[in-house]
């Protein structure tokens, strides 16, 4: 069944492809927006069918875009919402001492008894639902916006004076993060290094450097093993972060992490909780994707006409070369992502 | 007849009288048990011993009356002892027998003691539903991870993982498995002919060839005879050997196991699991001449566990067991 | 002497028709060329007067008297000439030329970097003024008769303050001169970018007009004088090679024109910005120095390419190449080293009553010094170059120069032809079984060696194909792309973030090596050790090939305790890049670092011509080398 996509969906799809709207917030915000028309405006008369549309509108922009997770995290979250608006509504299912009605596990395995055994009916019609996901929504949004301040607000904790922190292209967060740490902070060195092909590395530093009191020493990305073994932190951010706790980051963020881990230098990953992603690492060839090989190589190069040219945007980062994450609810552990999964994601809805 | 409180405590002076009586029916209630258990697993050679183990209680909660629940625990407790003792994989029979005794029991309210065991009955119902499925569940979790051209390590033969290969072969992937012999006994042989009769690229290696096979291979894929509460596994002589060298080689290892072999074990090395894991009851005397069944494999080494619950990293296995029984 | 026979000829020849030459030049239409030419000339002229004025012995402290004679000799001439140019007075202008000669000439003698504390202040005040006026004085000659732009007054003037402090400064201690120094070597320095001929203009008015520091200069040389202070010693060391530049300005030597035109576009590339901005320039320095102060930066003078009579012209074009970056590559640098020195040794002329070996390592080790301040010397050259001098130590006496020079160069050519050709051969043979079809090697970089293993396996029809991996800003694996597909090699080509994604394919990583440490430690260009990490990550072998002439008897455990640094603005992209005006943003340094070392543990086995050895076994190799012989 070929299911149409809405104009907006379209049209978003269109702008993210294109570069108007790029980066993990902007892609994010846009899909919320999306969805808070769809619970607007579209006609929907029970959850059920609330749920098929957000379902269909979320596997075409799978589809469209299979690398941009965010945009999938964001329907789970509002499917997440919808239930659990509805279960309130409803005030039909016990809930039991903790949130196990979300999860499947062996207590709930256990425990259930005959009537729960038949699962909730959301095609039951409720009223007031619409008004209970919008308000519930604000607080999503709210939570969204905020979350860059909630990551920077935890600078003071992990960075100390006079320390040399490793750093690897340009994320958002990690440039909220540091410019926090350098107000609070002594005598800090951050090292950049500038992650070709595209070098974003540079802006990080151009815009770091206008800062007062802080060092900023910019490397090529061969020389990162070299200067690590004097670094003591190692602050990345991500592009998501998968159900095992690895990440799926910038390309070179694997060599980073390893020479961490020669090293022994934490590794932090500052990960706000909507790149949170449910995925497994098991489809490689979904999982990379290459981009334009001309920085790399000019096209008019008289080798680079035979040559095989590869130019990937992404690196895996295997869960135990990460020491912490860093997100707008705390820090965690790379061991713990499994449970703030369970608490951001219904079971149900780990396959859209 | 006496009260039932929800401890099942008995008054006084009637409890020893019932009690002695109750033993004496008790040995002829387990003979039933042991030869009803071993009946089933001789109809399905398919069925896991767990399963086997939850279908005997349950039959016993079904044909039997108790008066209390204490006599219940204590009759359930003593068949679980039984059917370990007939020397077959007693991880699986404990592990399974616990969780069932834990279920039906679980937060019974006060209610007579026929509403009870009628409630426990459907409990163990859907229970015994919900496991006999959860091989396929595993399977079809484990399907995104076998790709096409990959080549797989096995450990001996385990039910769980077998299916989980011929649910891919019948996906029309193709793949290559490699199966070590796995000890004493022909498991692995058993194991390379149901493979072979799935129509699946299999050779059998010998167990210390693991070391050498393993940079070739893609991943590792293993049951289990019990997960314990480290996040660790229990399983057949020769996989801990099979974990470390995947670990060096930066081979993922994926452990497929159901739900009911979540067991409240905490080894902390070889030496520290119990005798009755390891040696069959025979052997149980004098251990110092025979060479253990099965072994520990800590959770630094597994990358994954495939479970009807979810595919879980180790460190979630403790959170469940923990949620279960606190 | 160094000099060729016929350079000899031509200074005398030179030296007599000096007057009637230059009047000659006089005539001639000015325009930019003739000027640069004229300035060679000049320079060239009173370079071959000083070298003829310096036999090559060993006692510097004579030809420093031979050379201050013929230095004011000259310095009197070029005096009269300017006269002539410019209604100038002339005593005030011989005089101080004389003195600021003097001194210039005792400076170039000294080529080790130390502190120079002249006996004369009033002339080590001039010293630095002094080189750039000589070549002012020539060149000014042939400017613009008396056209003097305003920039060009207000340049001299400053020069000229700036000199005048120094003069106090060194008075007052010694290291300060440096700071003044290094303040009026940038000023002329930077003066110099506009036109060649412009900035030695300023510095002869400077001779001139002594008296009023202009505010400009009091500024910069203030803060010259504060920089000093700050800095201490490290503005020593860095005032050092750009002291030397001016210094060595004067002195003249035998360059070809195209030389020195090169030699310009480093300096316009390598001086700060502004005279304004020295100091701030030299604080700036300090930032990102902080981690590699004691490394050697890539600051180099101008006038280091310019001048020094010793260096013969061989060598000289050498230094240049190596600071270029045009030669590059250790055994490359090796070769072409020996190539030099084999000219040397050939056109080496024993002065009177000296023994041919001993001048002769005289002489080479000046060289080498020169070499080494162009760029540090590769640890294959410095191997070379320990050989040679044992092998010149152990010549036999009482044997005819001819002989000897037969010998040294037979060993020169015995050395390229071991240890790195036959060697080469012997590292791929025993490479080429461990290469088989269906292999896929993985390079970092440009070697020399890896290529030739690549190409002798394509010539053996093995159907195998090569990942390049390359990384900024040297993008030296380019290169190694153009070769190996010169050879019709299957190539890929990645960056090296995108290591991890292309490590699952190769099957052996092939590495060059720049050296191999003693401590087992392999020292190559950086990036090295991030491949081998990879690898080792993705069981991967890593196989590393060197020949034994590249290793070293240091012992370093990480790449921040001794390494290179280059030229920073390598990492600016292009004019768009964020990077562009790093100079101007108070805090910002990129940072080019050129070698990295990889842990012994990393690197499956070290491939060498004696055998396939574990990265631990360096010691042994080390120990029994001199059994192998050449």
């Amino acid at each position: 069944m070929r299911e149409q996509p809405l104009k907006e969906v379209t049209q978003l799809i269109h702008a993210i492809k294109v570069g108007l709207v790029e980066g993990s917030y902007g892609i994010t915000n846009k899909t919320l927006d999306i969805f808070k028309y769809i619970i607007i405006s579209k006609s929907w008369k029970n959850a059920d069918a609330l749920m098929q549309i957000v379902r269909a509108q979320c596997r075409i922009l799978q589809a469209a875009l299979p690398q941009e997770t965010v945009t999938s995290n964001i329907a789970r979250r509002i499917l997440k919402l919808t239930r659990e608006e509805f279960d309130l509504l409803h005030a039909k299912v016990q809930h039991f001492a903790d949130d196990s009605q979300a999860s499947l596990s062996l207590h709930k395995l256990v425990t259930q008894t005959s009537e729960s055994n038949v699962s909730v009916d959301y095609s039951v019609p409720q009223q007031g639902l619409r008004e209970a996901l919008l308000d519930h929504l604000q607080e999503v949004e709210t939570e969204l916006e905020t979350s860059s301040e909630n990551i920077c607000v935890q600078a003071e904790e992990h960075i100390h004076s006079s320390e040399i922190i490793l750093t690897l292209g340009h994320s958002r967060s990690v440039e909220n993060f540091l410019k926090r740490a350098i107000k609070k902070r002594q005598f800090l060195t951050i090292i950049v290094a500038e992650c070709a092909p595209a070098c974003r590395g540079h802006n990080l530093a151009a815009s770091l450097a206008a800062e007062k009191n802080v060092e900023i020493i910019v490397i090529p990305d061969a020389a990162i093993f070299a200067m690590m073994s004097r670094v003591n932190k190692v602050i990345i951010g991500t592009h998501s972060v998968l159900a095992n706790g690895g990440l799926r980051a910038a390309c070179g963020a694997y060599t980073v992490a390893l020479a961490a881990k020669h090293y022994s230098v934490p590794v932090i990953v500052l990960a706000p909780m909507y790149k949170l992603s449910p995925l497994h690492l098991c489809e490689q060839d979904a999982f990379n994707m290459v981009g334009c090989a001309e920085d790399v190589i000019p096209y008019d190069s008289i080798p680079a006409r035979e040559a095989k040219v590869y130019s990937p945007m992404f690196d895996y980062v295997p869960p135990e070369l990460v020491t912490l994450f860093i997100s707008n609810t705390g820090g965690h552990a790379p061991s713990y992502v499994y449970r703030l999964l369970t608490e951001l994601y219904h079971p149900e809805d780990l396959e859209i | 007849m006496p009260q039932i409180t929800e401890t099942g405590k008995e008054f006084g002076e009637q409890e020893s009288f019932i009690s002695s009586l109750f033993k004496l029916f008790n040995r002829r209630l387990l003979a039933d048990v042991v030869k009803y258990f071993l009946q089933l697993l001789d109809k399905d050679k398919d069925m896991s011993y767990g399963i086997a183990a939850i279908r005997t209680l349950l039959m016993i909660l079904e044909k039997k009356q108790f008066g209390t629940i204490h006599i219940l625990h204590t009759t359930m407790r003593e068949a679980v002892a039984a059917m370990r003792n007939t020397d077959l994989s007693i991880a699986a029979i404990v592990s399974a027998g616990e969780l069932f005794c834990r279920f039906i029991t679980l937060s019974l309210d006060d209610k007579h003691m026929e509403e009870c065991r009628l409630i426990m009955i459907n409990r163990g119902k859907i229970f015994l539903d919900k496991l006999d499925n959860s091989r396929q569940v595993i399977a079809k979790q484990a399907q995104r991870f076998i790709s096409d051209g990959c080549r797989i390590l096995t450990h001996s033969r385990s039910r769980v993982v077998l299916k989980a290969l011929i649910t891919a072969s019948q996906n029309k992937k193709s793949f290559h498995v490699f199966v070590t012999q796995g000890g004493t006994g022909n498991s692995g042989e058993e194991m390379i002919r149901d493979l072979n009769a799935a129509g699946i690229d299999c050779t059998l290696i010998l167990d210390s060839a693991t070391g050498y096979v393993m940079e070739s291979v893609d991943f590792v894929m293993v049951g289990a005879e019990a997960v314990v509460e480290s996040g660790g596994i229990i399983n057949r002589i020769g996989s801990y050997t099979m974990g470390l060298c995947a670990r060096e080689m930066k081979k993922p290892f994926y452990v497929l196991a159901e739900s009911f072999k979540f067991t409240r074990l905490y080894p902390l090395n070889q030496r520290d699991l119990p005798n009755e894991y390891k040696y069959s009851r025979k052997h149980l005397s004098d251990v110092s001449k025979v060479h253990p069944l099965v072994d520990y494999t800590p959770p630094v080494y597994i990358t994954l566990l495939f479970t009807d619950l979810g595919i879980l990293t180790p460190s979630a296995v403790s959170d469940e067991l923990i949620k279960l029984y606190m | 002497m160094i000099n060729t026979n016929d350079q000899v000829s031509q200074t005398e020849s030179q030296t007599s028709k000096a007057k009637p030459k230059k009047l000659r030049q006089r005539n001639r239409p000015r325009n930019k060329r003739n000027r640069v030419e004229d300035s060679t000339t000049t320079t060239t002229e009173s370079s071959t007067t000083t070298e003829s004025t310096m036999p090559g012995e060993n006692s510097q402290q004579d030809a420093a008297t031979r050379e201050q004679v013929m230095a004011e000799r000259e310095a009197k001439k070029q005096a009269k000439q300017a006269k002539k140019q410019k209604s100038a007075p002339p005593a005030t202008k011989i005089i101080t030329e004389v003195e600021q000669t003097t001194i210039t000439t005792k400076l170039t003698t000294t080529t080790t970097t130390t502190a120079r504390d002249k006996p004369e202040p009033p002339a080590a005040t001039a010293a630095p003024a002094a080189p750039i006026a000589a070549v002012t004085c020539t060149a000014a000659v042939v400017t613009e008769t008396g056209d003097k732009t305003r920039d060009q007054i207000k340049a001299e003037r400053e020069a000229k303050k700036a000199a005048k402090l120094a003069a106090k400064v060194a008075k007052s201690s010694g290291a300060k001169v440096e700071a003044p120094v290094q303040q009026l070597a940038d000023l002329k320095v930077t003066e110099k970018t506009p036109a060649p001929s412009v900035a030695p203009a300023p510095a002869a008015d400077e001779d001139k007009k002594k008296p009023a520091l202009s505010k400009a200069e009091r500024r910069a040389i203030q803060e010259a004088q504060r920089a000093a202070k700050a800095q201490g010693q490290g503005q020593v060391k860095k005032a050092q090679p750009a002291a030397k530049a001016p210094v060595k300005s004067t002195a003249t030597h035998t360059a070809p024109k195209e030389l020195k035109r090169e030699s310009v576009s480093p300096v316009k590339k390598t001086t700060t910005a502004s005279p304004s901005k020295n100091s701030s320039g030299s604080a700036k320095s300090e930032c990102k120095v902080k981690l590699f102060n004691h490394l050697v930066s890539a600051e180099k003078g101008a006038s280091l390419f310019i001048n020094d009579p010793l260096v013969h012209p061989s060598m000289a074009r050498l230094g240049v190449q190596y600071a270029q970056r045009t030669v590059v590559g250790s055994n490359a640098r090796c070769i072409a080293f020996l190539h030099a020195l084999r000219q040397v040794v050939q056109d080496f002329e024993t002065p009177a009553k000296k023994e041919f070996g001993r001048s002769l390592d005289a002489a080479v080790q000046h060289h080498v010094d020169h070499l080494h301040k162009c760029r540090p010397l590769a640890v294959s050259v410095s191997n070379a170059y320990k050989q040679f001098r044992n092998q010149v130590t152990q010549l036999p006496a009482d044997v005819p120069e001819a002989e000897l020079k037969e010998i040294l160069v037979h060993f020169i050519d015995t050395y390229i032809e071991n240890q790195i050709g036959k060697a080469a051969q012997a590292i791929s043979s025993s490479l080429q079984e461990k290469i088989t079809d269906g292999d896929v090697l993985l390079t970092f970089g440009c070697s020399s060696l890896i290529q030739f293993i690549c190409e002798e396996a394509k010539r053996r029809q093995v159907a195998f194909r090569v990942i390049v991996v390359d990384s900024r800003p040297t993008c030296e694996g380019q290169e190694m792309l153009r070769r190996l597909h010169a050879h019709g090699i299957p190539c890929t080509y990645v960056l090296i973030n995108a290591v991890g994604y292309v490590m699952a394919e190769a099957t052996k990583v092939l590495l060059g090596a720049h050296a191999l440490l003693a401590n087992g430690y392999v020292m190559a260009r950086t990036g090295t050790a991030q491949v081998a990490l990879v690898a080792n990550t993705h069981n991967v072998p890593v196989l590393v090939c060197c020949e034994t002439h590249k290793f070293s008897e240091r012992f370093q455990t990480d790449a921040i305790v001794y390494n290179e640094l280059s030229d920073p603005n390598e990492l600016v992209r292009d004019d768009k890049c964020c990077l562009k005006n790093w100079a101007s943003k108070a805090h910002l340094t990129p940072l080019n670092l050129n070698y990295d070392i990889t842990p012994p543990e990393l690197v499956s086995a070290v491939v060498t011509e004696v055998a396939i050895l574990p990265c631990t076994s360096v010691p042994v190799i080390l120990r029994i080398k001199p059994d192998i012989g050449y």
